[in-house]
């Protein structure tokens, strides 16, 4: 069995901030493996033990060749990084491209895994997007999985609706947080891996035309970002116990949450 | 642009879908996608209003494939869709086949000069991007459709396509909904304010009121033991982050602090007004909690009643 | 020969003197020898095959103790002298250190007396004709071994009695042991009968200085009339055969301690107190290029470690008194350090069956080794000198390297590498609270005397925030020029190197050390303890060298050189303090925070029975603020409830970790509200007036 496995990296979003002039600061996020993602490294590696072949695919900057090796260091054969000047546009689709494309090249996978979401995008488009470039079935929100030698069970949680379907492979898969306990990766676990398991690739290695990654080209394009007030309310109430509660109340109804 | 599609699960309410798409779009048709002989929603204020009949158990393939065909054949520029798992699933198959922009969760959509833009939040909601759209057609997901409606008013029937038969349901069951803090809409949450273990009945009065899980701080469940540790919320218990926390009679340890900070609205009841807990707090009420919560109960008592 | 002369002419000499084996054989003379020589033979198989056991070959141990030697063994040989011959840590239970008092010391000198018999009699005599155990000496002599020999018999009987009445819980059983003792016993009973023996057959005029073998001579005298001599000289064999099974079955038995347990200390004499070894240098590495491939921490199996270790945990006597000092094991969580190193020997010495690590094989439980506060009460009481903490983090690095941490811990060691603090927030809002109290980053005073490392507690949590404001407003009154680093300040790694990622922290700590040395810091104040410890020891351990005071020690020293004025007034009632572990037992500073505490309090000051040295975690150490294990009480309620018995009406300490727990627990306190808990540095500032100076 072959198994690809999507692994974004992303910058940490509880460090992203704007400046007090309004600009998104970015660059000084640190940067890691998507969390979802590192369920589905879990996953495969727990696959890899009983004789899978595991491929990490990404998309990301040079400095995410750094971040494949911690993906690596889950326990999967090697890693492919397609990079180039076009990723900092990328939107989700230009990536299923080229995740597609790896997938071809390199493939056939009998399996793709992903988390469900990327945390700084939030997109969750890439997986469903790459199956309907492969043309193979989709299935989001894996809670437990059940990969069999020509199909794969998917146990999912819609609601508190319990739900058990079974899809032919290949196909694509996007698990939940709730699949497995990723294993912790440690410093030293990362810095073992050699850096010649990371295969780098551009948009010409991998047979795509790079006119149709340029920014005008592209399905969307991000034409503006700007900062979400986040900071609390710190209303405070004071008075009369029942005049408060009142008050109280008609507020929390106002704001939606009863 | 000249046709929006907005396409909604039955007995849901798909109005702030269609005001959305009346934004951009000079003429709004409702496609529902409904149970056979089940309920068949409302569509207030939408041109034209379709049904699709699926099975309980429709693959996001088949959905993906009947609202293609609709969206096709009626020449629809933006198909917006209900953010609820088998449209999220089913969009980006409909992007694809649609060869359309693909945009999940946008909270808002104008039309830009160079053609349809959409909000959305980015960097897990520290920053909202706008996204512009560069394909004639585009397939975004918006969170409408919550509220149910009981309209049963005439829709022009549309034929679902030939089932795709990618996926087989093995089985289909309903959880028994059981007390769980994480992922929890509203959660209560008492600390060493409450002076007693027979105090506590005037909390779990005050989460059935708000319909909530109870939730509480470390010394309730370490040192007083009068919950178990699947209630304790904090950096050694749970982490949370539901719509309301409502935090009574908890001072506000970091350790208590960083593990319901993710809340969409805080609520805090402290008598001290100096208790780190209403930095965090959008509301803090400073008054005795033995006042406040039954005055609160009473409060909520009359706007049920 | 002595042996030779009659009884009349023993009589007849003018003087005490040693009469050499009287009434017996010549031929028993040799046979001593023999049976010392196959005695030794034997002891010294036992020992080999001992050691061998556990994993060491006597040439290591011969190596590790040339080395020692090589680097000057004054410090080992201090040591040694002072734990073994002074019993220092033994004696810190008092009946169980009057017995080992008394079979050690009655011993030692018994066979001093023996040794001093056969220099004279085989060495000084025969050869130069010089006898030395003649009158007043001689007599002092065998008063003193008359009263070894009793001593010897109370202190077996203190251990029968221990064993058979009292039965402390924490000793473990040692069946081999008992034998070890009944030839003790026979050994000191037969010597005492064999002087009165030869008291009756051989009287003398100084009888009275062997005081107990007269008495006995008066107890037998009625029983037996005149001597045997038959009877005699059985006794005498019986006494020379107790004499030798224990010297040469000692090493057979749990009395083996008595040369591993010397040696250990050897061993370990240069350790600090809670000092973890590096099981690499990263930076070295690194620099080398050094393949990392083969490069781990921790151990999966007790056979993994290096000899040293094994040799340590192999000298466990299984006394007992780590497990009685224990925070954790009194909160009743899974851990007792007893336990878990004799799992450890027992499982070096005899591995129990199955595959993979120790914790795959049942021989510990994953949450016995998260239960450890790494207080280090335990390796502070072990008389073995055996290091329970470094054992457990070593343990807990092997998790970490397999990746077998749960969520909470992952969690932690996650948000430290993203937001550079152990709670996950924004490194970015480090430096909000200092910027609002005004305090300059070391960019804005770039030569400022001390920079001041708040640490993550303060800067995040606005409790912990209040010692910080009470720290600056203090050293601001003094006039003290410092700075902090702001923004750039991080975590300093101490959680995540007591939770085993030992890489992590090496390359944080070298990060840091950069960010340091680029300001030109060499002095440094800091109030958090795990910050004084990680960035004293620790990160000097990796060469790197910062001079670090702990707040109390500066604002004490400000105190004394009249730049803070005393206060004049306390109305807190009495004051008790509270010694952090890290700052306390970890870092030997005892006296400063005292100081402090009696300019606030004055006579209102109270120590707690479990104080300095002794003191008991707060239930935050070893990285447990950041998660659960399972127990049946919070180690902070328990020492909050020490705190309440002494009266305290307010606990004063000098952590912000401690306080955190220490006023948790004070909320939850039985019978409404427990004392008030504040650092010391808050209680001087308030009594200073000057509580809101720096808090914003």
């Amino acid at each position: 069995m072959r198994i690809l496995v999507l692994a974004k990296h992303v910058p940490d979003t509880t460090e992203i901030r704007f400046s007090p002039t309004g600009e998104l600061m970015v660059r000084q996020a640190p940067t890691k493996v998507n969390d979802y993602d590192r369920h589905a490294l879990e996953e495969a590696s727990r696959l890899r033990e009983s004789g899978a072949e595991v491929v990490i695919a990404s998309v990301g900057p040079p400095e995410a060749a750094k971040t494949m090796k911690e993906a690596l260091a889950y326990g999967a054969d090697r890693a492919v990084l397609a990079g180039g000047a076009w990723v900092a546009d990328a939107d989700p689709e230009a990536m299923a491209e080229v995740l597609a494309a790896i997938a071809r090249r390199q493939g056939p996978f009998d399996l793709v895994l992903a988390g469900d979401v990327s945390e700084d995008g939030y997109n969750a488009l890439v997986p469903g997007l790459l199956a309907a470039k492969l043309g193979t079935p989709y299935v989001r929100g894996a809670t437990a999985l059940g990969v069999g030698a020509a199909s794969v069970k998917v146990t999912r949680l819609i609601g508190d609706v319990e739900e058990e379907v079974e899809v032919a492979l290949p196909a694509v898969i996007s698990v939940t947080r709730l699949l497995n306990s990723p294993r912790v990766i440690s410093t030293m676990a990362v810095m073992k891996v050699p850096m010649s398991k990371v295969e780098t690739v551009d948009l010409g290695e991998l047979g795509l035309d790079p006119a149709a990654f340029a920014p005008g080209a592209l399905s969307t394009r991000l034409s503006a970002v700007r900062p979400v007030q986040s900071k609390r309310g710190n209303e405070m109430l004071r008075g009369e116990p029942a005049e408060i509660a009142a008050e109280l109340a008609a507020k929390l109804r106002g704001m939606g949450v009863l | 642009m000249d046709l929006a599609v907005v396409v909604s699960e039955a007995g849901a309410d798909a109005g702030a879908g269609v005001t959305l798409a009346r934004k951009v779009a000079s003429r709004v048709e409702h496609l529902v996608i409904a149970l056979p002989g089940g309920e068949r929603g409302a569509s207030p204020a939408a041109d034209a209003r379709y049904v699709v009949e699926l099975g309980e158990a429709a693959a996001p393939e088949d959905l993906a494939a009947v609202v293609s065909a609709f969206a096709e054949s009626h020449g629809a520029q933006l198909v917006l869709l209900a953010a609820q798992p088998i449209f999220r699933e089913a969009l980006p198959l409909l992007a694809v086949s649609l060869g359309a922009a693909a945009v999940t969760d946008a909270t808002d959509l104008a039309s830009g000069a160079n053609g349809l833009v959409a909000t959305r939040m980015l960097y897990g909601g520290s920053a909202l991007a706008e996204v512009a759209i560069q394909r004639p057609r585009a397939v975004v997901s918006h969170d409408f459709g919550g509220v149910p409606a009981d309209s049963t008013a005439e829709a022009e029937p549309v034929e679902p396509t030939a089932p795709s038969g990618v996926r087989k349901e093995l089985s289909r069951r309903r959880l028994p909904s059981e007390a769980s803090l994480k992922g929890a809409r509203r959660i209560v949450s008492f600390g060493r304010g409450v002076r007693s273990k027979e105090d506590m009945a005037m909390i779990t009065s005050l989460a059935k009121a708000l319909d909530a899980e109870l939730g509480c701080s470390r010394p309730i469940v370490e040192d007083m033991r009068w919950l178990g540790s699947d209630h304790q919320v904090g950096l050694t218990g749970t982490t949370v982050a539901p719509d309301l926390y409502l935090a009574v009679g908890i001072s506000g340890q970091i350790q208590h602090l960083v593990g319901m900070r993710d809340s969409k609205v805080i609520v805090a009841v402290n008598n001290n007004p100096a208790a780190p807990i209403f930095e965090v707090a959008d509301i803090g009420v400073v008054g005795d909690l033995y006042q406040v919560v039954p005055s609160l109960l009473e409060a909520l008592g009359a706007a049920a009643g | 020969m002595a042996a030779s002369a009659g009884p009349r002419a023993l009589l007849a000499a003018s003087s005490p003197h040693y009469v050499y084996m009287p009434g017996l054989p010549g031929a028993f003379h040799w046979l001593i020898y023999v049976a010392l020589i196959v005695c030794l033979v034997v002891a010294a198989w036992l020992f080999n095959r001992r050691v061998r056991a556990a994993g060491v070959s006597p040439a290591e141990l011969a190596h590790g103790l040339r080395e020692i030697a090589s680097k000057g063994p004054g410090e080992a040989l201090a040591v040694v002298g002072a734990e073994v011959f002074g019993q220092r840590r033994v004696r810190r239970r008092p009946y169980a250190g009057l017995m080992h008092l008394l079979i050690f010391g009655s011993y030692g000198m018994l066979t001093l007396g023996t040794v001093l018999i056969a220099v004279q009699h085989d060495f000084t005599g025969r050869f130069f004709g010089v006898t030395f155990l003649n009158g007043n000496f001689y007599l002092v002599e065998k008063a003193l071994l008359d009263t070894a020999a009793l001593g010897l018999l109370a202190g077996v009987a203190m251990a029968a009695w221990r064993r058979l009445a009292i039965r402390p819980v924490t000793l473990g059983a040692r069946p081999t042991v008992v034998v070890a003792y009944a030839a003790l016993a026979v050994m000191a009973a037969t010597g005492l009968l064999l002087e009165a023996m030869r008291e009756l057959a051989y009287p003398v005029s100084w009888s009275h200085w062997t005081y107990a073998g007269h008495l006995v001579a008066l107890a037998i005298t009625p029983l037996v009339g005149r001597l045997n001599l038959g009877a005699y000289q059985a006794t005498w064999v019986v006494h020379v055969i107790a004499a030798f099974t224990f010297m040469g079955g000692a090493l057979a038995t749990a009395l083996d301690h008595v040369v591993l347990v010397p040696l250990n200390i050897a061993l370990q004499s240069s350790r600090a107190p809670g000092e973890l070894r590096l099981p690499f240098n990263l930076a070295e590495l690194l620099e080398s290029g050094g393949d990392l491939e083969g490069v781990s921490s921790g151990f999966a199996n007790p056979s993994e470690l290096d000899w040293k270790r094994r040799f340590m945990l192999a000298s466990c006597v299984n006394c007992g008194r780590c497990e009685e000092v224990c925070p954790a094991n009194a909160a009743g969580r899974p851990l007792s350090p007893r336990k878990l190193v004799q799992a450890l020997k027992g499982d070096l010495l005899s591995p129990s069956d199955g595959a993979g690590d120790l914790f795959a094989r049942g021989v510990l439980d994953t949450d016995t080794v998260w239960s450890c506060l790494s207080c280090g009460a335990c390796a502070r009481e072990c008389p073995a000198f055996i290091d329970q903490p470094e054992t457990i983090v070593e343990m807990r690095r092997h998790l970490v390297e397999e990746g077998n941490v749960d969520e909470a811990k992952a969690l932690v060691l996650a948000q430290l590498e993203r937001n550079q603090n152990p709670l996950g927030l924004p490194s970015y809002q480090r430096f909000a609270r200092l910027a609002e109290a005004g305090v300059p980053t070391i960019e804005e005073n770039p030569g400022a005397e001390y920079l001041y490392w708040v640490g993550c507690m303060s800067s995040y949590d606005q409790r912990a925030w209040g010692v910080a404001g009470a720290v600056i407003s203090l050293l601001r009154l003094a006039g003290v020029d410092f700075a902090v680093l702001g923004e750039s300040e991080r975590c300093l790694g101490e959680c995540q190197r007591k939770l085993g990622d030992e890489a992590g922290f090496q390359m944080r700590s070298m990060e840091i050390a950069e960010t340091l040395r680029s300001h030109g810091v060499t002095k440094i104040v800091t109030h958090c303890p795990h910050c004084l410890v990680t960035l004293g020891r620790d990160y000097r351990s990796l060469g790197m060298e910062f001079e670090v005071v702990h707040h109390s020690e500066l604002v004490q020293s400000l105190l004394a050189q009249g730049r803070l004025p005393t206060p004049k007034s306390w109305e807190g009632g009495k004051l008790t303090y509270h010694d952090p572990c890290n700052l306390g037992r970890l870092s030997g500073v005892f006296d400063a925070p005292r100081g402090l505490a009696a300019s606030v309090a004055g006579e209102s000051f109270v120590e707690l029975e479990r104080s300095r040295e002794k003191s008991f975690c707060c239930g935050a150490g070893g990285s447990n603020y950041f998660y659960k294990v399972p127990a049946q009480e919070s180690v902070s309620g328990l020492r909050l409830g020490q705190a309440q018995a002494a009266g305290a009406s307010t606990v004063a300490t000098a952590c912000p970790f401690c306080l955190s727990m220490l006023e948790d627990a004070a909320r939850t306190a039985p019978g409404g509200q427990g004392p008030r808990v504040a650092d010391l540095a808050e209680l001087l500032a308030e009594a200073l007036g000057l509580e809101a100076t720096a808090a914003p």
